[in-house]
């Protein structure tokens, strides 16, 4: 053996993701099971999927958020502090988050503790009570924490992002507009609840150390009371042309970076070529050796953190390309980010080249498995994007079986730097270079 | 079971002839493998006019080997379905490989070459002091309360290897030269100076045949000269700043403190839980929501091989007064001092020290092998025995009330030591546009 030369190569073992086991419940709710020992350890995901941001009437946005933040403020039986107290007692955490679309109830406990948590799930589920004295300093905090995350490059860019590609349909959600927050009480957080928070539209997933059976019957217990659907209108995709295109700045004084965020429209998790796409979206920027990394980093210094990736919604995709870049560099980076995306679309892509991204997305893919949360995460997101569950097993063949052409040809067709969003945040007055 | 028990790490431990410390931790749980090497340097031994070398040293172990060239190393192990990454702390800089289980050989291979010899050159180095500053720019110069947490942390130390930034200036980045590189590479990246570590699903056997073949023969280096990382005490230290980019005021306050591996670390580590982590945490329920003057409330104490730092920060109201903020978070602190802390509070902290551990945190969590790699390493590295890492957890479980208050009497309920910094938020008119 010599050391000028890597190490024979040897092919990666197979690892094969056990499949979940579905079940449901008298109330109608799907349960997901996946019993594993690895850890003694429980996770809970429970999608509610018409809890979200988007299900938001317009007049009252955020009041999705903070009937979930105010979800695990109180009960009948239990005060904001004893559920958190009960929670750490069980070795472990319980909270609710709304997102653009879902709501997600995530809980996790040491597997001796699997009863009281069960318990108190259902407990926070069923009876939150919104306790007037919560609800006012959920929102004095709420305030203030919205100024915070207005003075951070990342959040401002994400903003003007989302309104610039989705305009008034609910999917530029991402802030609670400040005029609803200060009008809504315990009666509209009880109603969102009521309306929202049903068992026969969503799933709950529990990955970890547990016992089936038993847990199927104490769930059934807990969750007896809970019951009903929700007479919701399916949200409309929204158009795939962005509203607006071209050079947006956000000016915030005393900048001495400009935060990019170049984005455009693609079409949704199961369309067709959505798998290619993401491929050339990796290649492109995902990883230390991706094409912006290697040449805005590596070889022009223009930033510490650049890259692509895709956001997904239930109906329809984002392409997204950020990197942070010092003030007066900011039209050679995005020429540069530009240029990358050109060379994406016009030349051929090398067969090794191809072959490394497949081989990072499946190794980064098997990583996401080691742990118990990290399993029920991959599952919680077949559930939000109606994925079929064995899509994960399926994963790496399907993306070891793609071609460079079918990677270039949906990178072609989905990103033209000429329909890009261009939002800069940064110093006031920065002008569009072109 | 002892649910402590159930949390071991099992691993074995030789050093080879040129003083590298080898730790193997055999896990089969996930078909993966972590490779880890720790070396024993950090920032603290950056001498003035140098800070934030040794981050901008880290970016240049990923430059160019002997046998790698520059871009290689990315690409060898994430063509092969890794992720890599290194960080640079006060007291440390590590470097990992998280691989698929077959690819063990590679991790073993780019470490080894690398430990051996670094081929960079100036066009390197200028490139990755660009991309430095633009870290800098991005996580200090262009965040809200970064700068006001530099200075604080200049503030709260008296000695210079303790007080300046990981980061570093970027005067003293300017300064840094290719010679700087090659002497630092010598005296502190030999196999004497480090620790590796592989975790996961292997052969035990395979793996030492491998380490022997790489590492082996790398030449060791006459150890580089222990750094005086001491404190003198002092009285109070207090400052005003003033952020531009901040638009909700803050109180920050710390307190020199032991280093780890001591009682009085271990027992501020539990004070530190009990006093900010979680919504059930006494500052929390205090201040957010008792008092609602603040918006939150985080720290805890830091367990460095060093004088370390007990610190608090609250993000506060804008109406409210900080020195009455600060004046709540001292009555807390009374308050532990001389009511202690009933064992059924603690009991609460004791299942989340075990929650912890079995954290699904890629980087800290024992599900992960890079999670158990680092856990080994630091013990290992900072107090002299990997089993530290088994051991801790039962030192933090038996932490008494009385550690516990006596602790917080002698380091926390006092000026001595402390610093206070109220911080102005400059931007709060545009950020309540």
């Amino acid at each position: 053996m010599n050391r000028a030369t890597p190490p024979p190569d040897v092919s990666m073992r197979p690892s094969q993701l056990p499949l979940p086991e579905a079940h449901t419940l008298p109330n109608g709710l799907r349960v997901l099971t996946l019993p594993d020992s690895r850890a003694p350890v429980v996770e809970f995901r429970l999608v509610l999927p018409f809890a979200g941001r988007a299900y938001d009437a317009p007049d009252w946005v955020g009041l999705s958020s903070a009937t979930a933040r105010l979800m695990i403020a109180g009960t009948p039986t239990r005060t904001s502090f004893e559920i958190a107290d009960e929670a750490d007692r069980c070795g472990g955490s319980i909270g609710v988050s709304a997102n653009t679309e879902t709501a997600i109830l995530s809980a996790r406990c040491l597997s001796a503790s699997l009863e009281p948590m069960t318990r108190l799930m259902a407990d926070v589920l069923l009876h939150p009570t919104f306790p007037p004295d919560e609800v006012e300093i959920d929102r004095a905090n709420t305030l203030q924490r919205l100024r915070l995350q207005r003075s951070q490059p990342a959040f401002l860019a994400e903003e003007r992002l989302r309104l610039a590609l989705f305009g008034a349909h609910p999917y530029a959600r991402l802030a609670p507009d400040e005029n609803a927050l200060q009008r809504w009480g315990v009666d509209e957080l009880r109603a969102f609840h009521a309306a929202r928070y049903r068992p026969a539209e969503a799933t709950l997933l529990i990955a970890g150390d547990f016992e089936t059976g038993a847990l199927l019957a104490l769930l059934a217990d807990a969750l007896s009371e809970w019951q009903g659907g929700i007479d919701s209108e399916p949200l409309s995709a929204p158009p795939l042309q962005p509203a607006e295109t071209g050079w947006l700045l956000t000016p915030r004084p005393n900048s001495v970076q400009s935060h990019l965020m170049l984005g455009a429209l693609c079409p949704p998790r199961d369309a067709p070529d959505s798998l290619a796409l993401q491929l050339a979206v990796s290649l492109l920027g995902a990883g230390a050796s991706s094409r912006l990394f290697l040449t805005v980093r590596e070889q022009y210094g223009y930033a510490y953190s650049v890259g692509a990736h895709l956001d997904y919604y239930l109906r329809i995709g984002a392409f997204v390309a950020e990197a942070q870049t010092a003030t007066e560099n900011t039209h050679d980076a995005i020429r540069q980010i530009r240029a990358e995306v050109e060379r994406l679309i016009h030349d051929p892509i090398p067969a090794d080249e191809l072959q490394a991204t497949q081989n990072y997305l499946i190794g980064r893919h098997l990583l996401g498995r080691i742990t118990l949360g990290g399993i029920a995460d991959l599952y919680k997101q077949a559930v939000i994007y109606h994925l079929p569950l064995d899509y994960w097993q399926r994963y790496p063949e399907m993306l070891a079986s793609l071609t460079a052409t079918e990677a270039q040809t949906a990178a072609a067709r989905y990103l033209s730097p000429e329909g890009f969003v261009t939002v800069v945040v940064g110093e006031p007055g920065l002008d569009s270079d072109s | 079971m002892n649910p402590i028990a159930t949390t071991r790490i099992e691993y074995e431990t030789y050093t080879l002839p040129n003083g590298l410390q080898v730790i193997l931790s055999p896990h089969k749980v996930a078909p993966t493998v972590a490779v880890l090497v720790l070396y024993k340097v950090g920032s603290v031994n950056e001498p003035r006019g140098k800070t934030g070398f040794a981050h901008l040293f880290e970016h240049m172990m990923f430059q160019g080997s002997e046998n790698v060239p520059r871009e290689m190393h990315f690409k060898y192990v994430e063509s092969n379905g890794g992720v890599l990454n290194g960080f640079t702390s006060y007291d440390l800089t590590a470097y990992f490989e998280l691989l698929p289980a077959s690819k063990l050989p590679l991790g073993l291979w780019l470490e080894a070459d690398r430990m051996r010899t670094l081929q960079v050159s100036q066009e390197n180095l200028d490139n990755q002091r660009a991309v430095v500053k633009e870290e800098r720019r991005l996580s200090v110069d262009n965040q809200p309360y970064a700068r006001a947490m530099e200075r604080l942390r200049e503030l709260a130390y008296d000695n210079f290897v303790n007080q300046h930034s990981i980061i570093g200036s970027m005067e003293d980045l300017d300064h840094a030269t290719l010679a700087d590189v090659q002497a630092f590479f010598r005296t502190y990246y030999a196999p004497n100076n480090a620790v590796l570590v592989v975790a996961g699903d292997y052969d035990p056997d395979e793996a030492r045949a491998w380490i022997e073949h790489y590492f082996a023969d790398i030449p060791s280096q006459s150890p580089p000269s222990p750094v005086d990382a001491s404190e003198p005490d002092r009285e109070e230290r207090r400052e005003v700043f003033f952020d531009p980019l901040a638009s909700v005021p803050a109180v920050a306050l710390t307190w020199k403190i032991p280093p780890r591996g001591t009682l009085e670390n271990d027992a501020l580590q539990i004070a530190g839980d009990l006093l900010t982590d979680g919504r059930a945490s006494r500052l929390y329920q205090r201040l957010v929501k008792q008092e609602q003057i603040a918006i939150s409330v985080s720290g805890g104490a830091e367990a460095r091989p060093a004088p370390s730092l007990f610190r608090l920060f609250a993000l506060h109201h804008p109406h409210v007064d900080p020195t009455r903020v600060e004046a709540v978070l001292y009555e807390e602190i009374q308050k532990l001092a001389e009511q202690g802390v009933p064992e059924r509070e603690l009991e609460r902290v004791r299942a989340q020290l075990l929650a912890q551990r079995w954290s699904d945190n890629l980087y800290y969590g024992m599900q992960s092998p890079l999670g158990r790699a680092l856990g080994l390493a630091y013990f290992a590295a900072f107090e002299g025995d990997p089993d530290g890492v088994n051991r801790a957890l039962e030192r933090l479980m038996s932490i008494t009330p009385d550690d516990v208050q006596r602790a917080v009497q002698q380091y926390l309920h006092t000026t001595r030591n402390r610093t206070v910094m109220h911080i102005q938020a400059g931007a709060m008119q545009e950020g309540a546009a």
